[in-house]
């Protein structure tokens, strides 16, 4: 995992629970000491740590802490990769250009990214599937992403996850509704 | 100091971290772009470089053809002509032969005649027992046949080489395509002959085509004795010549039971001067030759073949004159 993610868990760690909360977590983790590079990768276990910790913390469902991860770091990335998203007006064609466009540009940055694969599906009802395959199985990050992108762009969704890797299957399905 | 003064310099790090993190990836980018726009320079320097190559071995290979060519040409000029008096005495030969032989079998039965005395008879009896006049006789045909047969392949060999070297006529006209086949097949009749192997015509087209026939006699000839050679040494021996009309082209199938050709030299044996036959039985002119003449008649010629199976060589020739 790259140490931008962990930069930005640190910040939101930082910015809803203060420093102290972050050092805590830090010691109690007992891994690293703390620096993060953001073009650097580090183990992905070092991040699954402390997601465990705060979820610990706040006594919330890793899915939940995830998922609010997600929508934080959205914000994050996008204040960090300013350029990635000057001519992404609208949210529909920003996430169906995820894999094309953004995966690609985050490819010119980082070595070995180790992005997910994302395949997006319109329905006849206005619905879009959007397919994700990772080894890592952060679904819920997606979704959190998702809705992140949802909030910058100005748009309510609702996001179903019908199909998942949780569950056995080869990939996660999110439906996306656009309300 | 106070707290708020900590937070105050620890944000301005954090800034300025984020900023230098910024022009690191902005320099990346930079990188990564001058890194693709090398990277492609260096694909289209392979590419011109392989071009390059590709095109100076062309050269060099012209270069030696040119050489073969101006040679070729000597050599076939050189032999032709003796050749040309050899093939007429050869003729010539033949006609005495044939009188000599007339007189000689005149004068056998006289041994068991009353004609003559019996002082004759020994007389003879004794010269055509010390010339081995007998024995002569029945090695004639053979010796003759057997030579003609040599000649056979020289003319051709000279004639390969002289299209090589790119003297021919230009003879063209509607022609009968099957009855040149047939006409080609009594050229090679005694290697026929002595090849024990069947023939069989399916001969389907019925219009004749613009084409000229010098030149495409010599492909039949080539595609033939190929064809027969390949048979040599196969147990199953069967020759198919066919025509038929597709689509406005005439379509000349020449198809053997022989050992096939590898699929390797697919390519190469339209190469002049290729030849898997052992030194002194093929020039690796004859297919070059076929080839060069049928492209010359805008039309192809496609292989079939599988390995102890057999070839098939399929001439596609436009029927009408192009317009």
């Amino acid at each position: 995992m790259k140490g931008v993610v962990f930069n930005i868990l640190e910040e939101m760690v930082e910015t809803n629970y203060g420093m102290e909360v972050w050092n805590d977590i830090l010691d109690e983790a007992k891994q690293t000491e703390g620096i993060f590079i953001a073009g650097q990768s580090y183990a992905d276990e070092t991040l699954f740590k402390f997601v465990e910790i705060i979820c610990e913390k706040l006594e919330q469902p890793t899915g939940v802490v995830v998922q609010a991860f997600g929508e934080f770091m959205f914000d994050g990335l996008v204040q960090r990769h300013k350029v990635l998203m000057e001519n992404m007006t609208e949210l529909d064609g920003f996430l169906k250009s995820i894999d094309s466009i953004i995966h690609v540009e985050v490819g010119k940055l980082y070595v070995d990214p180790n992005l997910p694969t994302i395949e997006c599906f319109d329905h006849d009802s206005g619905k879009m599937t959007m397919r994700y395959r990772s080894p890592r199985k952060l679904c819920p990050l997606a979704e959190g992403l998702i809705r992140g992108a949802a909030v910058h762009f100005g748009k309510k969704i609702n996001v179903e996850h019908k199909t998942c890797m949780h569950k056995g299957a080869d990939h996660c399905d999110l439906e996306i509704e656009y309300l | 100091m106070s707290e708020d003064a900590y937070k105050r310099a620890f944000k301005r790090e954090k800034m300025a971290r984020l900023e230098a993190e910024q022009l690191l990836e902005n320099k990346s980018r930079e990188l990564y772009l001058s890194s693709q726009q090398l990277s492609n320079a260096h694909e289209e320097l392979k590419k011109n470089h392989t071009e390059l190559v590709t095109q100076q071995s062309a050269l060099v290979k012209n270069e030696k053809l040119a050489s073969i060519g101006l040679l070729s040409a000597g050599v076939a000029h050189e032999i032709n002509n003796p050749l040309a008096f050899v093939n007429s005495n050869l003729d010539m030969l033949d006609s005495y032969w044939k009188a000599m032989f007339s007189l000689y079998q005149a004068i056998e039965p006289l041994l068991n005649s009353s004609d003559i005395s019996d002082e004759q008879k020994s007389a003879l009896k004794e010269l055509i027992e010390e010339q081995d006049l007998e024995y002569i006789s029945e090695d004639f045909k053979t010796l003759f046949e057997d030579t003609q047969d040599g000649l056979i392949r020289v003319t051709n060999i000279v004639q390969n080489l002289q299209h090589f070297s790119r003297i021919h006529d230009e003879d063209w006209d509607y022609v009968d395509i099957n009855a040149s086949l047939e006409s080609t097949l009594k050229i090679i009749n005694h290697q026929v002959k002595n090849s024990l192997c069947d023939i069989k015509l399916d001969f389907n087209c019925k219009e004749l085509v613009w084409c000229n026939l010098g030149e495409l006699n010599q492909v039949f000839l080539n595609l033939l004795q190929n064809a027969i050679h390949a048979m040599e040494d196969t147990p199953t021996k069967l020759l198919t010549i066919g025509t038929k009309e597709q689509a406005g082209n005439v379509l000349i199938q020449i198809t053997d039971t022989g050992y096939g050709i590898k699929k390797e030299n697919y390519q190469k044996i339209f190469d002049p001067f290729f030849t898997t036959k052992t030194v002194g039985q093929g020039t690796g002119l004859g297919l070059y030759i076929s080839y060069k003449i049928v492209k010359d008649h805008n039309g192809d010629i496609n292989i079939a073949s599988e390995p102890d199976k057999g070839s098939q060589f399929t001439i596609s020739l436009p029927i009408k004159k192009a317009s």
